[in-house]
C-alpha cells in the first residue's frame, strides 16, 4: 500500500470513508475496514442513490465519539487478524464503555 | 518489517491508518495529503508534543509494532500551516466522556472482566 497515491473521500472508489460521531469527531477509516460493519457495508453498496454512496460520510447521530473511536480500532483489530494464524490478542473494552459499545456493535452488526 | 497503526489528530478528525515501521514521516503526510488535500509542506506531524522530521522512519519516533497495535493504535498529532511561515498549534479535541458506571457494575475487589465484546 505505499504507492504514494492514496485516493480521498471522494467516489465509490475511494479507499477511506468518514464515519461522524453524534458529538461531530469524524473519524477516517479505510473503507475495508468500515465493511467490517454489516450495517455500514448496506450503507455503502446498496441500491440506489443513497447519499452516502455519494460522499461517503455516514453520521451516527446516538453513538458518541468515545465508542466510534474503539468501533474502529475493532475495525482495524479484525481486518488484522481475520485469517491470521498467529496468537490473536484480547481487544480491550473498558467497563465504562462497554454497554455503549455492545449497542453500537448491535447496530453496526460487526 | 512490521505494521504500525496509528490515529493521526488534528481538532475533531481522526484518520485511521497504518504503515510500516520504515515508512518515513514524509510518506505519512503524503497519505494525510491524500485524504485531506493539503500537501506534506503544509503539516506538522507530531508524537506527543515533539515535532516529527520528515525523513525520520516511524520506528525511529518510536513507533513500533508494540506501541501502535490495530486494537490499541499510537496518535499522531497534526497541525496545518495558517499562513506565511505560522502553523496553527497541535490540538486535539478530546472524545467524549463516558457516563459514570453504575454502582453494581463497578470493580469489586477482585476486579472484574471487562467481557463485554459483541464478536460474532
Amino acid at each position: 500500500m505505499s504507492d504514494g497515491e492514496e485516493r480521498a473521500c471522494e467516489g465509490p472508489d475511494s479507499m477511506y470513508v468518514k464515519l461522524i460521531s453524534s458529538d461531530d469527531h469524524e473519524f477516517i477509516v479505510k473503507r475495508e475496514h468500515a465493511l467490517v460493519s454489516g450495517t455500514i457495508k448496506a450503507m455503502l453498496s446498496g441500491p440506489g442513490q443513497i447519499a452516502e454512496n455519494e460522499t461517503n460520510e455516514i453520521k451516527f447521530r446516538e453513538i458518541p465519539s468515545h465508542v466510534l473511536s474503539n468501533v474502529c480500532e475493532y475495525f482495524t483489530y479484525k481486518a488484522q487478524h481475520t485469517n491470521s494464524s498467529t496468537e490473536v490478542p484480547d481487544f480491550p473494552v473498558s467497563p465504562e464503555i462497554s454497554m455503549e459499545l455492545i449497542i453500537a456493535a448491535n447496530f453496526l452488526d460487526c | 518489517m512490521y505494521d504500525v497503526f496509528l490515529m493521526i489528530r488534528r481538532h475533531k478528525t481522526t484518520i485511521f491508518t497504518d504503515a510500516k515501521e520504515s515508512t518515513t514521516v514524509y510518506d505519512l503526510k503524503r497519505i494525510v495529503e491524500g485524504i485531506l488535500k493539503r500537501p506534506p509542506e503544509e503539516q506538522r506531524l507530531y508524537k506527543d508534543d515533539v515535532l516529527l522530521n520528515d525523513s525520520q522512519t516511524l520506528g525511529n519516533c518510536g513507533f513500533t509494532n508494540q506501541t501502535a497495535r490495530p486494537q490499541a493504535p499510537a496518535t499522531v498529532g497534526l497541525a496545518f500551516r495558517l499562513s506565511d511561515d505560522s502553523f496553527e498549534q497541535l490540538r486535539m479535541e478530546p472524545f467524549s466522556t463516558p457516563p459514570e458506571l453504575p454502582d453494581v457494575m463497578k470493580p469489586q475487589d477482585s476486579g472484574s472482566t471487562a467481557n463485554e465484546q459483541a464478536v460474532q
